[in-house]
């Protein structure tokens, strides 16, 4: 059985070593990434920003979080390039009154996730540093109690009613 | 190089290949399970529900619309109106509400006549942050037949009561923000100046479309019953 590989070394001309080589290399090189993949506990799904009528200076970013690890996961901030100030905000249409409320974190449960969406929980995103308008591709990094954080990438879309909504979840 | 190099890099190779192999598996494994109770549905709206009350007769309205002209009881008359409390510096339900105002009003513009058809009015409860000229671009964003009207905060207090609606200001933070909590309900005003129903939210286009006919066709049945029981005063 030991005999094998040395066989098959003997019998492999040396010019095939350096491609060897550097095929190995690519590979621990493509293990040395996937931890860093791995490493994002949070998987972004259908993020969106809606976008506002002009010279607005409050928008809300929506997505849903989806929580891989089997521990909760809390966002406790979140930044924009693209905007002085990003907040956590809760809104609630409830007994006939809509009120919305600063959130200090949204937690996501162990293997769940949390659906940011119009009248529940969004990025409110604050004096936009130029016109951000439909199409404009927004990057929202959110900050996690653990301290580590997290990019994604949200598109703005106008619309955002509900009838708008079911074509979100359609694609 | 001697052959021990040799092997060593081969089983470098292989032990490598199996590793990544490994973890792929484990990362489609994790993956499908993820995707198993993964993204849900939103949940599914509710119909709008018309409060009915006993219609109530407004009085004194004293309110400015988006071109800066008095916006008073005389502007509700003679036209059904839909009426929103909001302010500009709500990202989230505000436009939500007016997008789905605007697909209810066009589905309210295939299946009403003229006449029937309502004025959408968004009056903001917050005139410290909502000059007018802003008002009037903000809601005509969302279509440009909505009308936007807001005063003083004594007016839109007086108004705010006229129709039994409601709003408070949250605490201020950083930077001078506040939030506004106000009612969610769109107020159904009649051609006579009443308040007629309260629409909760969601908004469906069809239903919505549905429930104001009804409240516009029990509006005529009244109208004309009355006019018809004018001449026939001996009988009853």
């Amino acid at each position: 059985m030991i005999t094998g590989p040395r066989v098959m070394s003997r019998a492999m001309p040396n010019r095939l070593q350096p491609t060897l080589i550097a095929a190995t290399m690519l590979l621990v090189a493509l293990m040395a990434i996937r931890p860093a993949l791995a490493a994002d506990k949070v998987m972004v799904s259908d993020p969106w920003v809606r976008e506002a009528p002009p010279n607005m200076s409050m928008h809300a970013a929506y997505a849903v979080l989806h929580n891989k690890s089997k521990a909760p996961v809390d966002l406790v901030s979140a930044k924009s390039p693209a905007y002085r100030m990003v907040e956590l905000h809760l809104s609630k249409i409830e007994a006939g009154m809509a009120t919305m409320v600063k959130q200090d974190q949204i937690t996501i449960p162990a293997s769940g996730m949390v659906k940011l969406s119009p009248g529940s929980f969004h990025f409110m995103l604050m004096h936009p540093r130029r016109t951000v308008s439909a199409g404009d591709r927004i990057e929202i990094i959110m900050g996690f109690a653990d301290g580590k954080s997290q990019s994604f990438q949200a598109k703005v879309k106008k619309g955002g009613g509900m009838s708008d909504m079911k074509h979100h979840h359609g694609h | 190089m001697n052959w021990r190099t040799l092997i060593t890099s081969r089983m470098l190779f292989w032990v490598v290949i199996g590793l990544v192999l490994v973890g792929a598996g484990v990362d489609v494994v994790r993956h499908y399970l993820d995707s198993a109770d993964g993204p849900k549905p939103a949940r599914s709206a509710e119909a709008p529900d018309a409060t009915l009350n006993s219609p109530r007769a407004l009085s004194a309205i004293d309110l400015v619309d988006g071109a800066g002209k008095p916006f008073g009881l005389a502007s509700f008359k003679g036209r059904w109106s839909l009426v929103m409390l909001g302010y500009t510096h709500c990202p989230d339900v505000c436009p939500f509400t007016l997008s789905n105002l605007a697909a209810v009003h066009k589905e309210m513009a295939k299946r009403l006549t003229p006449d029937e058809m309502p004025t959408v009015v968004f009056v903001s409860v917050d005139p410290e942050r909502d000059t007018v000229d802003k008002l009037d671009q903000y809601v005509r964003y969302f279509e440009p037949k909505f009308r936007a009207a807001t005063g003083t905060k004594p007016k839109v207090d007086r108004f705010v009561a006229e129709i039994g609606g409601f709003y408070e200001f949250g605490r201020k933070r950083g930077e001078g923000a506040y939030e506004v909590n106000h009612s969610a309900e769109i107020f159904v005003i009649d051609p006579s100046g009443r308040l007629l129903a309260k629409l909760e939210p969601p908004l469906k286009p069809a239903a919505t479309t549905e429930l104001f006919r009804g409240l516009v066709a029990a509006y005529k049945s009244a109208r004309t019953s009355k006019l018809a029981k004018r001449p026939g005063k001996d009988e009853s």
